[in-house]
């Protein structure tokens, strides 16, 4: 039975981005593999440790350079790696990245997909839902706990609304999106970074998979980007002195409500 | 001219205030503006005319409670149908699904999350914040309408507008092909206020020393009508469930007022906060990083802070007994 997870590269959370000459300036930026993929990564893998015919893809449609969180990803314990290249692929949006990926998992014919509840860079949250309209599937957003039952092809999952958590059931094969909490990701061990290289990774262009000059023509965006700009800068702050706790706390709460008038 | 649609969102029979800023932003966009309404039970909620649309499609379901691929093909039914420029959603977590579900379906454009608008040569611009906040894009549509947009909550006007009349106009959807539905909602617990929507959000770090820290900050919420957040740090020593989780592996808030206790100020941790109007750091360490991004500071034990802190809240309030 295969898995697919698909996973994208984000600059690191703790990179700091300035705007420079009305582009993005990404320059000494690490990349990382989204933190949400991680969840979705590890919910396949602790699928495969449960059962003993499991086979677990890894899924990217990016960069280059994008082989090294990957190489890491089969070091976790993923199967096989599958990135597909283009240098286009900055300018295709959630819907054409869903039209790749479905290209390349169609054939694998996966029982879950599993995906990244949004992407930590655009937020877009809809690549996972796409690739799900794409395959003609179902999809269960935002998964905190995930319970498949391969005999019967159902699964149930939890959900998190403003509700309460939402109890789903369905049937699989279906694309699943992972929210923070549905597991705790695992670290590669010495022994999974020895075997990683030994897995296949493989690097597809479009053509490889069947995607055409035309079709390509077909993914413009429809979204476009007009303008950059770093936030405002917060004014600074003050710190409320005061003699005692007491002192500060009275003098807080009367800027709070003459200054900022916020009470 | 310009028809837009927007998704009425309820909790317990009453509106959200999602509904109202929504009926804002679609008065923004166009001149018509409908309502869509989705309820297993039927009901519409109380108040509806304040939202200012004329006419409202109601969608009804039996055997199940919500399903996400059946919903939007309906949806989409409707929208082949009515033709409107804009389908708006809140960015919920029913809104979020429904209408990326939406836009892949039809193959439309797609914005998400925006926290802003305006008019430029007949056409629109929106704000929409990218990497957790560290930039801020505008975007335009390239692609013919319809379009989907999603908005942030609590960013614009929640305005009622009345008008006399509703046209309710309800369908019945059939869950019976789902293959994904809800078959339950487990409740939270009552009185709850929603992170998102909340007016003040007070937020506990590790700096609580210990998992009951929190039932301080919950007493403090409950007296003062507070939604209670929380740091990666203790949401993962599992002191308190994730969905209190604020930043930008939790969620995004901006209240009125936020009071940050016991919080380092780590910059994934001000993505989820900092567009809050007002930021109030509680924290014992005076070179906390989070002294730098608040508006007012005080340096103190959170434990002997707090307390006062609801004490003179009150009081200014003309509460003084909670
Ligand atoms: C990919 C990724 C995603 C992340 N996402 C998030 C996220 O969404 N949200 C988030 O919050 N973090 C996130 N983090 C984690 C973040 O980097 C920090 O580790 C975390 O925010 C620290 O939590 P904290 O401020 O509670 O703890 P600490 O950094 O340990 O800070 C505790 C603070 O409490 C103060 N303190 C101690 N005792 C007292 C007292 N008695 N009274 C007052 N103050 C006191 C200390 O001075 C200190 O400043 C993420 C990290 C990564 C790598
Ligand atoms: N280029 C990509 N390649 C593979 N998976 C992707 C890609 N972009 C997005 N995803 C997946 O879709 C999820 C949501 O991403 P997004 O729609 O960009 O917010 C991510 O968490 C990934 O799991």
């Amino acid at each position: 039975m295969n898995i697919a997870v698909i996973v994208k590269e984000v600059p690191d959370t703790e990179a700091r981005l300035s705007v420079k000459d009305g582009e993005i300036d990404f320059g000494g930026v690490g990349y990382v593999i989204n933190p949400f993929d991680d969840y979705a990564l590890e919910e396949a893998l602790r699928i495969k440790d449960a059962k003993n015919d499991v086979f677990v893809y890894v899924v990217m449609v990016g960069r280059e350079s994008a082989t090294k969180n990957l190489l890491n990803c089969l070091a976790l314990g993923a199967d096989e790696a599958i990135l597909v290249t283009e240098l286009s692929i900055e300018n295709l949006d959630p819907h054409a990245i869903a039209k790749v990926l479905a290209n390349v998992i169609n054939p694998i014919s996966p029982q879950i997909i599993f995906a990244g509840k949004q992407g930590v860079d655009y937020d877009w949250g809809l690549t996972g839902i796409a690739l799900s309209v794409e395959l003609g599937l179902p999809h269960v957003g935002v998964v905190k706990k995930f319970e498949p039952n391969f005999a019967e092809g159902t699964f149930r999952a939890f959900s998190e609304s403003d509700e309460g958590d939402l109890l789903y059931e369905g049937k699989l094969p279906a694309v699943v999106t992972a929210e923070k909490g549905l597991n705790e990701p695992r670290y590669a061990s010495l022994k999974g970074i020895m075997g990683a290289k030994k897995k296949p990774l493989k690097q597809l262009s479009f053509m490889e998979i069947g995607l055409s000059q035309d079709t390509l023509g077909s993914f413009l965006s429809k979204v476009k980007i007009v303008s950059l700009s770093e936030p405002p800068e917060r004014k600074p702050g003050r710190i409320i002195e005061g003699e005692t706790i007491e002192e500060k706390v009275v003098g807080l709460v009367k800027a709070l409500h003459e200054e900022a008038k916020v009470i | 001219m310009g028809k837009i649609f927007f998704f009425i969102e309820a909790k317990d029979g009453e509106l959200k205030k999602i509904s109202y800023e929504l009926a804002n932003v679609a008065r923004q966009l166009g001149e018509e503006v409908c309502g869509i309404f989705f309820s297993p039970s039927a009901s519409i909620p109380e108040g509806i005319n304040g939202l200012g649309a004329s006419r409202i499609f109601s969608f009804t379901a039996q055997h199940g409670i919500y399903a996400c691929e059946v919903i939007a093909l309906e949806l989409v039914k409707l929208i082949e149908m009515e033709k409107p420029d804009f389908i708006l959603f809140g960015q919920t977590p029913m809104g979020r699904d429904l209408s990326a579900r939406l836009s892949a379906t039809l193959g439309i454009g797609y914005l998400n999350d925006i926290t802003g608008l305006r008019k430029q040569n007949g056409g629109f611009i929106f704000t929409k914040p990218l990497y957790a906040g560290k930039i801020i894009s505008e975007f335009v549509f390239t692609s013919p309408s319809p379009s989907v947009i999603t908005v942030r909550p609590n960013i614009f006007n929640a305005d009622v507008q009345s008008v006399s009349e509703v046209n309710v106009d309800t369908r019945e959807v059939n869950f019976s092909s789902a293959r994904a539905i809800v078959k339950e909602i487990i409740a939270k617990p009552v009185g709850m206020v929603d992170l998102k929507e909340a007016d003040i959000i007070i937020s506990g770090g590790r700096g609580l020393g210990d998992p009951k820290g929190f039932d301080v900050l919950f007493d403090f919420a409950k007296a003062v009508g507070a939604a209670v957040g929380a740091s990666r740090a203790v949401v993962d020593s599992g002191w308190i469930d994730h969905s209190h989780q604020v930043g930008q592996t939790g969620k995004t808030v901006n209240p009125s007022l936020y009071i940050a206790c016991g919080i380092s100020g780590a910059i994934q941790h001000l993505a989820g906060m900092r567009t809050s109007k007002c930021i109030v750091a509680i924290n014992n360490n005076p070179t906390a990083p989070i002294f730098k991004i608040a508006d007012y500071g005080i340096v103190g034990d959170l434990y002997e802070v707090i307390p006062l802190l609801k004490r003179e809240l009150l009081k200014i309030r003309g509460n003084p007994q909670g």
